[in-house]
């Protein structure tokens, strides 16, 4: 059994960020990166499946991302994944969901795993299309929003619960191989031992660029995209109220406006 | 090295593993030679210099050189520092541009000879951060009030520099809810006092109560307010003696509960409302030293989980009510018995074989647990159980050195800031995964090196 996690290293702002000079982008200098939130219930998901197999099976987990992308590659590594890899250079840059849909449908059929997880969506730019474009790109079944999955490797179909709107939730039947698009709270996440951390440092990381995936140079970056950011911005402030005054004053307030929203 | 409390090896180290984090940590224990090193690590990026300008727990060693740094990002987060010392914040202030003489002209430390300098007059941003700076001196707040709006003088009220004749000027150009601050301000004069006693508002005569410089004939005055809210603020007032609180008998549950939450009651005010009908006027009955052994009899029975579980909080509480508290149908009632530090051991040990996760837990805190239990309790498979056992002052080194590695991050930041922490674990928790716990595990290594030099 193989399963595929693929992650992203995602940005967290500052309070006080400030546009790149170019206005498409925030500077790096105000962001803190981390793993995308969604990625970790995904690889958790891997885990527990592999820990029911009794721990038979590997688990690779994928990104594309510059070289700051393997400090998460390596956390992912010490909560037990097998081996990893990292796909970038410089033609990568600029690369939208499709063009970074296109390399990881490479990986998959260069790695051809039984299973894809992936997250819904990455904290950051919030597309939500990555995963089912790559599903698309393989031909693969794929199950979107997925918040309960039952899955025993070597089997020919998974059930999947997906989350939709308005509270419901749907029962689907997928054939495998499959990509699936895990959604927060299907599980909760592991810590990395301190152990699991060091024996990381030890697991294979490979670097691979988009030529080594059979991808020229035409099919990433803004080349190989669909979209083009045109530009980021801070919009206008909506409908707030700051309130201000007294202590006794501000509680006063407070409490008309929540007679209000209440319809007492 | 591992167990050594040497600071020149310390600093070595940390240099050699080129951590900003534990470099942060370690800078104001440096000498000169070293400290050029640790800045090297420390300012190596710019997305670090931005952060530890913002962060209150940067050592002013290193917030000065970067008041230095002309770059106006940096000020701006500087100047939002909430431990930024006054010479600092005196030194920022030379020079610095208008988002950064707003941020200091509201900076809770900014030094009174600043404020003072600051040019607000047209300036609404800075006239009202001056006015609602606590640290803005009277004569300079009296400037402040001339042609101030409604909301610029409620700032003003609150402060706590404000003088009789501010505040006399303030009652009578203000709304209601500033006349309430007035009432409530220390140095509210006598007639306003007394204007305020008989104020209409409800509000007026509420912050009057909780004022602690009443006299006990005013708060006698105000007990006998009709409005419950005003009467509880009276009840509720520290300056108020046991000997004038009332007969528990007050028609607003409010005011009981105000009443029931006094730790001075006597036995004859506990008496009267230990059958109160409210719950939570029995939960703070039963905690009152004055509470006799009958009364903590009977509330230890209440249907109420809560009551039973404030019987057993008590330090009042006799043993064999504890005995049967320990054996309550549930479990947050027995964990507040195991919570005791002076619980008797043969009660103790029934608990030690709950298996509730609360109970564990406060299992997990109580000193007088046997060693073996912690020991069980610090590889527990619940990490909010494990934590627990960190802070026992009688935390056995093995179940530290077990916990030391924990996969919980929050377990190991807990492990490194606290006293229990060995010197052979902060050593170890200096390549930890988490900046923060590498930070403090610097900084109380590097405190432990000082005092045993």
């Amino acid at each position: 059994m193989k399963i595929l996690v693929a992650i992203k290293q995602v940005a967290n702002l500052d309070d006080d960020f400030e546009i790149r000079d170019d206005g498409k982008d925030v500077d790096h200098d105000f962001c803190d990166y981390e793993i995308n939130e969604w990625d970790d219930y995904s690889l958790e998901t891997a885990l527990q499946i592999r820990e029911n197999n009794g721990d038979e099976g590997e688990i690779v987990v994928v990104t594309v991302g510059p070289d700051d992308a393997e400090d998460e590659l390596r956390k992912c590594l010490g909560k037990g994944a097998d081996r990893a890899i990292r796909v970038w250079d410089d033609a990568i840059e600029g690369s939208d969901q499709v063009a970074i849909a296109r390399i990881l449908t490479k990986v998959v059929e260069k790695e051809a795993p039984d299973m894809v997880f992936m997250g819904v969506q990455a904290a950051d730019n919030a597309y939500a299309q990555t995963g089912v474009a790559v599903a698309q790109q393989l031909g693969w079944p794929h199950a979107a929003v997925v918040n309960a999955l039952e899955y025993t490797p070597g089997a020919s179909t998974a059930t999947a619960n997906r989350e939709l709107e308005g509270g419901l939730e749907e029962k689907i039947t997928v054939n495998c191989p499959a990509v699936m698009t895990i959604q927060l709270g299907i599980n909760e996440p592991r810590y990395a031992s301190l152990r699991g951390i060091k024996q990381a440092a030890g697991k294979p990381l490979d670097e691979i660029s988009h030529s080594d995936l059979g991808l020229s140079d035409d099919e990433v970056g803004e080349a190989g995209s669909v979209s083009r950011v045109r530009k980021v911005f801070v919009p206008e402030k909506g409908q707030a109220e700051l309130i201000e005054g007294t202590p006794a004053e501000q509680a006063a307030r407070l409490a008309e406006i929540l007679k209000e929203l209440s319809g007492a | 090295m591992a167990e050594s409390l040497d600071l020149t090896s310390l600093i070595e180290f940390a240099v050699s593993q080129g951590d900003p984090y534990v470099a942060l940590a370690l800078h104001p224990f440096a000498d000169e030679k070293f400290r050029v090193s640790l800045e090297k690590i420390i300012f190596e990026r710019k997305r670090l210099k931005l952060t530890f300008a913002a962060a209150p727990y940067t050592p002013q060693t290193i917030l000065a050189l970067l008041v230095d740094e002309n770059d106006e990002q940096l000020k701006l987060r500087l100047s939002k520092n909430p431990a930024l010392s006054p010479e600092l914040l005196t030194k920022l202030f030379e020079g610095a541009s208008p988002a950064v003489i707003k941020n200091i002209a509201g900076h809770r430390r900014t030094p009174v000879e600043v404020l003072e300098k600051i040019e607000w007059q047209g300036n609404d941003v800075l006239r009202a951060a001056l006015c609602t700076n606590s640290n803005t001196p009277v004569n300079l707040l009296k400037e402040l009030v001339v042609g101030s709006s409604s909301a610029e003088k409620k700032g003003i009220v609150a402060n706590p520099n404000a003088d009789c004749e501010l505040l006399t000027q303030l009652w009578n150009e203000g709304d209601k809810f500033v006349q309430g601050e007035v009432a409530a301000h220390m140095a509210c004069p006598p007639e306003l006092r007394e204007q305020a006693l008989q104020h209409e508002d409800v509000l007026v005569r509420r912050k009057l109560a909780a004022n602690e410089t009443l006299t006990t004939d005013c708060l006698l005055l105000l007990m006998k307010d009709e409005d419950p809210l005003v009467r509880s603020a009276a009840i509720g007032n520290a300056v108020l003696e046991d000997d004038h609180l009332g007969s528990a008998d007050d028609p607003s549950i409010r005011v009981r509960r105000t009443e029931a939450k006094r730790q001075d009651l006597s036995t004859q005010i506990v008496d009267g409302l230990v059958d109160d009908e409210d719950h939570w006027v029995r939960r703070w009955v039963a905690r009152q030293p004055a509470a006799s052994d009958s009364v903590l009899q009977k509330l230890s029975q209440d249907e109420v989980m809560e009551v039973r579980r404030a019987v057993g909080r008590n330090r009042s509480c006799p043993d064999y009510i504890l005995e049967r508290l320990a054996k309550d149908e549930d479990s947050w009632v027995r964990a507040g018995v195991a919570l005791r530090e002076d619980l008797a051991r043969h009660i103790l040990v029934g608990l030690e074989k709950d298996d509730d996760i609360d109970v564990i837990s406060a299992v997990g805190r109580n000193p007088g647990t046997s060693e073996d239990v912690l020991l069980a309790i610090a590889e527990h498979d619940n990490r909010d159980v494990r934590r627990s056992v960190i802070v026992n002052p009688n935390v056995p080194d093995e179940a530290l050195m077990k916990l030391q590695d924990d996969p919980y991050p929050l377990n190991r930041a807990i492990l490194s800031g606290h006293p229990n922490c060995l010197t052979e674990n902060l050593w170890f928790l200096l390549k930890d995964p988490e900046p923060q716990v590498r930070y403090t595990a610097g900084k109380a290594l590097a405190v432990r090196c000082q005092a045993t030099a």
